[in-house]
């Protein structure tokens, strides 16, 4: 017990040492948080807005005051041409375009034949821009044709109202979305690709060799590496959760101690894939050039972390499965952001259970007692 | 031309590693074949519930044209909203829409007739443009407008990444190698009989940063390749534009590198400092989200982000036909950080303790 | 008497190369028993096979009695050991080492501090300071301490005074005798052949095989060609009337720490220039600074003529440098690591083919200028080395123990050649641990606690000392040594 204890201060102590990696490993979760839960947004606002337009009447200044007023849009420019318009696209001065049809003010009560021109290069955004854009020519033109003398004299006509209720993210913020991804890369991060690198360093140094021939169990000495980042991500797990209450508001829904517990377990095969890629690599690069690309990568893209694992073709969604992070990411979402009971995500934990169970088992086996 | 040796040197090095060439070549095709089919923001087949309280022929004949959308799939038909919400919960759902009964005499009459549509909004982006789907069928309006999808008239989201992923592989593989390259001297030792000679700080720095600059063209031709022939896709606008914009940017990226490099005292440290850098230039250059919607203070962070000039180069470029003029005022600041990049990269290298 | 460690009939091989080939040795119980051989003969992995960490391809071998394939555990409780090249915690300070390895090793530093304590003691002025940041030959020390630390019933030492100074030398083997009187059985790899015939007995192994086991003076004897050769003759140069360096009150300061305390003295144009010093006196220190690496705190010095702190550069492509640590590229072959240096140098790219193929031949290298340096052995490593100093033919080359860990053979080879550079007008300054290399030079400087104690050459040192060599003349100096070292 005295040996194993001396080995996890010594493990402190190469981690205390290194300021720089300390303070990255503290701070890089912060920045990701604030990063992610204020700036990586992809809220409609201040869209660069073209109109365009021949006849500079009243109600062409109406709609563009309208198109203006709300925080969604900012008309930058005026024009007459539409190759103008087209200019300002190329030169990203733009990222709308309305095209007014000449003579508008006498469409009043017709059909007028508005055209919205959209920057697409970013689908998603230009979809939801002429939606915002088209709701508010709508009702502008509404208000247009109130202010008729003689209201049309259409027949009243049954429409449906809706009544929207946003469950969960009322607010419609990314961090609802973006937390438990962050929580799962961080804790991939910290513990795999930290605890490779620092066990494939003994080797490379050799100082692998004065432990081996130690008395103590080989085992052991690994298992004490595990020690410090496992509290640096315990560590790390607290600030997240911290700052998402605190900062970002973005509350702890469901079961806190389940929430605990599956991060607990997801850390635990994070450090067990750690250990993996030391006993198969034997340079400090290469083991962080495994598990930078081979580990992070994946975790990033095909973990649900940004992009929808439902979006993808199948094959990538069945390559998902694999990773640890889309079943970590899938239970914080559900059991910290929905609030659901940790009932209905049973399975999922389950997965990941099967994971550490395999992955430890590869890891005992495949680790070495010898040098070659 | 003490220059020539020492690339000559650094391309050796590079070619006689086991890994590097090979990560040069397989990095950036597995990037470019797999991550744009992933990285996909596409809303489509949203799951949606629908709770028929009225069960009258315009309801069910609502709730066809909902099934018969191309943008839903209809899951389930739950008795109750609870039973609705369960679904949403067991993530079998990801929106609801109640009828209440009576709905048909509402609209019969002429009245409103209210309906409840509830969405899971934990991806916010799924859930706006899931309801905005839907209320274009239950309310349809506007007809008389037109709508325009300009450059990416598909609404293809891999038109959308698959330049701006070129970027990421260049800011990746260009600064990654350089940050462990001097260091893994200065761990071997080698840096000192190199300290020792009467080599100049500006010729070493730039024997360094060359091999990278040229790798940085061999990946973006790679890149331009396979966009090419996996997806169709070809600059609109002039490729001699991307090419002098890559070279530019890839001196900014590398010159980062090697002054990481320079200040670190192992690769670990280097790695985990460049890791902090690409991550902030990435989530910060527009790539997945655009500027425009962050908030202020992380708009004025992304003025010093090298990445951002050179996004928007590559998106303009490459999809929008911008020709040199349209990107001059990237391109100025760009040089200007690769002016900068380089005389820091020298002043940072020592030779003399 | 009972043999505790036996081999028998181990061959290992590893790819193309043969490391050990039926190799075979007893060692018996309470004994110091030496390995000596070559660089590159099979000690390392002789010593990896019996402590447990190598599988041997063929052939058994057992220690204390266990297997060392079935039983490792029980030979890990056993076994102390130290490998051949530094393995510490250079991010812990030297008392945390200690502490870590007593601790590992179930003992307490204060239960075994007077197996350490002569070379402990130096260490302890700086028992804060981080490992990493210690001179070579104090690392060294660090590690000696750290083996020593507990009582193992077999030690195994690779080389563990490659780049010590030829007093705490002497302090190790002392407590080496100690701990064989306590009983422990001792297996000692070293280049030294003082050392060598301090062992009980020794082996002599070449090429994989051991060619000879028995004591000292007798495998001396049978294979002196390679391990005593006899000295090299060399008549005196240097001119005393033009001196290339002249260094005057030169201070470095690390902090509070004074690493160099004024220190004056002249180099003359074409000798061989012997600059002694115990471990952390502040030669290599000085010698950065000579060589433009390093800005000194306090004095003047000139090389050639240039100030080293405002004309560096100049210095620099006029001189040759080789440093402790060797300094090629290992990635690149032999003749690529040439044509790189000349290149910065800037000889005319004409020139370089053929005179890389004349140096080449010159030190056998021809046949294998397509090798990978890093799969040259270490005599060869440092033989290229040097000739790549002095390729772009400087005035002035620095050598930093260049010829540390190979066997004497190997290092009067590499003697040979600094004198054939000194001919040719060359002039040396070189730092050693070796005492027979200080007998090699035309003047040698004995630096103790930053400061030159003595200067003068070796004749007039000995007669001065009435000492019989110069180990007994560097034994006096150092022990006037006040400060614990670095």
């Amino acid at each position: 017990m005295k040996q194993f204890l001396a080995f996890v201060r010594k493990e402190f102590l190469h981690i205390l040492r290194d300021r720089r990696t300390i303070l990255i490993l503290i701070g890089m979760p912060i920045v990701q948080i604030i990063l992610f839960g204020f700036a990586i947004s992809t809220e409609v606002k201040d869209v660069k807005t073209v109109v365009v337009t021949h006849s500079p009447d009243a109600d062409t200044r109406y709609v563009i005051d309208r198109i203006d007023a709300g925080e969604y849009f900012t008309v930058t420019h005026v024009v007459h041409d539409i190759r103008e318009a087209d200019r300002l696209f190329r030169r990203n001065e733009a990222d709308l375009a309305v095209v007014l049809p000449d003579n508008f003010q006498r469409h009043r009560t017709e059909a007028a034949g508005i055209q919205i021109v959209a920057d697409a290069t970013d689908p998603n955004l230009a979809i939801m821009r002429t939606m915002y854009v088209n709701n508010v020519l709508a009702s502008a033109r509404m208000e247009l044709q109130k202010t008729l003398a003689q209201p049309a004299a259409a027949a009243p006509q049954g429409h449906v109202r809706i009544e929207a209720k946003l469950l969960y993210n009322p607010q419609m913020r990314s961090a609802y979305n973006f937390v438990p991804g962050v929580m799962g890369l961080i804790l991939m991060l910290i513990c795999a690709i930290m605890t490779s690198v620092s066990i494939v360093r003994e080797k490379e140094t050799g100082t692998m060799e004065l432990l081996l021939v130690s008395p103590i169990r080989p085992m052991l000495v690994i298992v004490s590496k595990v020690v410090p980042y496992f509290t640096l991500s315990i560590l790390n797990l607290t600030t997240i959760l911290l700052l998402s209450v605190f900062v970002l508001d973005v509350p702890v829904a469901g079961n806190l101690m389940a929430l605990v517990g599956v991060s607990l377990l997801y850390i635990l095969v994070s450090l067990s894939l750690g250990l993996l890629i030391s006993t198969l690599t034997t340079t400090q690069v290469a083991a962080m050039l495994a598990s930078g690309l081979v580990l992070m990568i994946p975790t990033i893209v095909i973990s649900g972390l940004i992009f929808p694992i439902e979006s993808m073709p199948w094959p990538l969604q069945a390559f998902s499965c694999i990773i640890p992070a889309r079943w970590y990411i899938e239970i914080v979402r559900r059991l910290m952001i929905e609030g659901v009971p940790f009932a209905y995500v049973w399975k999922e934990a389950l997965v990941l259970v099967a994971m550490a169970v395999l992955l430890i088992g590869i890891a005992t086996r495949k680790f070495k007692n010898r040098l070659d | 031309m003490t220059l020539r040796y020492l690339i000559e040197k650094e391309f050796r090095q590079i070619m006689r590693n086991s890994f590097l060439p090979r990560l040069i070549f397989i990095f950036p095709c597995f990037i470019m074949l797999i991550v744009p089919w992933a990285a996909t923001l596409e809303i489509e087949d949203l799951r949606i519930a629908v709770i028929d309280n009225d069960r009258s022929p315009k309801s069910r004949r609502l709730t066809h044209r909902i099934e018969n959308s191309a943008y839903f799939q209809l899951t389930r038909l739950p008795d109750s909203y609870d039973d609705g919400l369960d679904a949403i919960e067991r993530d079998r759902a990801d929106i609801l829409l109640e009828i209440p009964r009576g709905f048909e005499k509402h609209l019969v009459k002429g009245e409103e007739a209210p309906v409840l549509v509830a969405v899971n909004t934990v991806n916010g982006t799924k859930g706006m443009i899931g309801s905005s789907y839907l209320s274009q069928i239950l309310t349809p309006q506007g007809e008389d407008v037109s709508i325009r999808y300009r450059f990416n008239p598909h609404l293809d989201y891999k038109v959308f990444m698959v330049p701006a992923l070129m970027t990421m592989l260049l800011v990746m593989l260009c600064g990654f190698l350089p940050a462990l390259n001097i260091v893994s001297e200065k761990e071997i030792g080698t840096i000192e009989q190199i300290n020792v000679t009467p080599v100049s700080r500006f010729t070493f720095i730039l024997g360094k940063l060359l091999p990278y600059w040229l790798m940085g063209f061999i990946v973006l031709n790679i890149c331009i390749g396979i966009a090419r022939f996996a997806y169709g896709l070809w600059p609109v606008g002039n490729l001699l534009t991307i090419y002098l914009s890559t070279m530019i940017f890839t001196l900014v990226v590398s010159g980062l590198g090697l002054i990481i490099s320079n200040y670190s005292a192992t690769m670990q440290q280097a790695m985990f400092v460049m890791w902090f850098f690409i991550l902030i230039f990435i989530l910060l250059s527009g790539l997945f989200t655009p500027i425009s919607s962050m908030p202020q203070w992380a708009q004025y962070i992304t003025y010093i982000n090298p990445l951002r000039y050179f996004m928007e180069i590559t998106r303009m470029v490459y999809l929008k036909g911008s020709g040199i003029a349209d990107i001059l005022p990237q391109l100025g600041v760009m040089s200007g950080f690769a002016a900068t990049a380089y005389t820091l990269a020298i002043l940072s290298y020592c030779k003399q303790q | 008497m009972q043999p505790i460690v036996t081999a028998n009939h181990i061959s290992k091989r590893f790819g193309k190369v043969t490391a050990l080939d039926d190799a075979s040795v007893s060692v018996n119980r309470g004994e110091i028993f030496g390995l000596i051989g070559p660089d590159g003969a099979g000690k390392t992995t002789l010593f990896r096979i019996l402590a447990t960490l190598s599988l041997a391809d063929a052939g058994e071998a057992s220690v204390a009695g266990f297997d060392v394939v079935r039983d490792y555990r029980e030979i890990r409780r056993r076994i102390g050991y130290m490998p051949g090249r530094f393995s510490l915690y250079t991010d812990l300070s030297v008392e945390e080492n200690l502490q870590f390895f007593a601790t590992v090793f179930n003992t307490t530093v204060e239960e075994n501090y007077h197996q350490i304590r002569d070379i402990y003691v130096q260490l302890e002025p700086f028992r804060h300071r981080r490992a990493g940041a210690l001179s070579g030959g104090m690392k060294q020390k660090l590690a000696l301490c750290c083996a020593l630390i507990h009582k193992p019933e077999i030690l195994f030492l690779d080389e563990p005074t490659t780049g010590v100074d030829p007093v705490s030398r002497k302090e190790f083997w002392q407590m080496l005798r100690h701990l064989r009187e306590e009983g422990i059985t001792i297996v000692v790899s070293t280049p030294f052949m003082d050392e060598a015939r301090r062992c009980d007995r020794i082996a002599f192994i070449n090429d994989g095989h051991i060619l000879d086991t028995d004591v000292p003076e007798a495998v001396l004897l049978r294979h002196k060609d390679i391990l005593c050769p006899p000295g090299l003759q060399h008549a005196a140069t240097g001119n005393d009337s033009d001196n290339i360096i002249t260094v005057d009150n030169l201070v470095k300061r690390f902090g509070s720490f004074t690493a160099v305390d004024h220190i004056s003295f002249t180099v003359r144009r074409g000798e061989i220039f012997g600059f002694l010093g115990a471990n952390g006196a502040g030669k290599t220190t000085a010698m950065r600074i000579l060589s433009g690496l390093s800005l000194p705190s306090e004095g003047h010095a000139e090389v050639m003529g240039y100030d080293v702190t405002t004309q560096s550069e100049e210095i620099k492509r006029r001189i040759g440098y080789m440093s402790q640590r060797f300094s090629l590229y290992e990635d690149l072959k032999v003749w690529e690591n040439v044509r790189l240096f000349a290149g910065i140098y800037g000889v005319p790219e004409k020139e370089i083919a053929p005179r890389t193929e004349e140096m080449l031949r010159e030190i056998g290298l021809y046949d294998r200028r397509d090798t990978l340096v890093r799969n040259l052995p270490l005599g060869w490593k440092q033989r290229l080395a040097f000739s790549v100093a002095i390729f772009h033919r400087p005035q002035l080359v620095f050598l930093d123990e260049p010829t540390g860990g190979v066997d004497p053979a190997t290092r009067r080879q590499f003697w040979e050649l600094i004198y054939r550079a000194a001919e040719r007008g060359i002039t040396v300054f070189v730092t050693t641990h070796y005492m027979d290399e200080a007998e090699y030079c035309d003047r040698i400087s004995m630096m103790v606690d930053g400061r030159i104690r003595a200067l003068d050459s070796p004749e007039r040192l000995k007669a001065r000392f009435q000492a019989k060599d110069m180990d007994e003349v560097f034994l006096r100096l150092a022990r006037e040594a006040t400060r614990q070292s670095d």
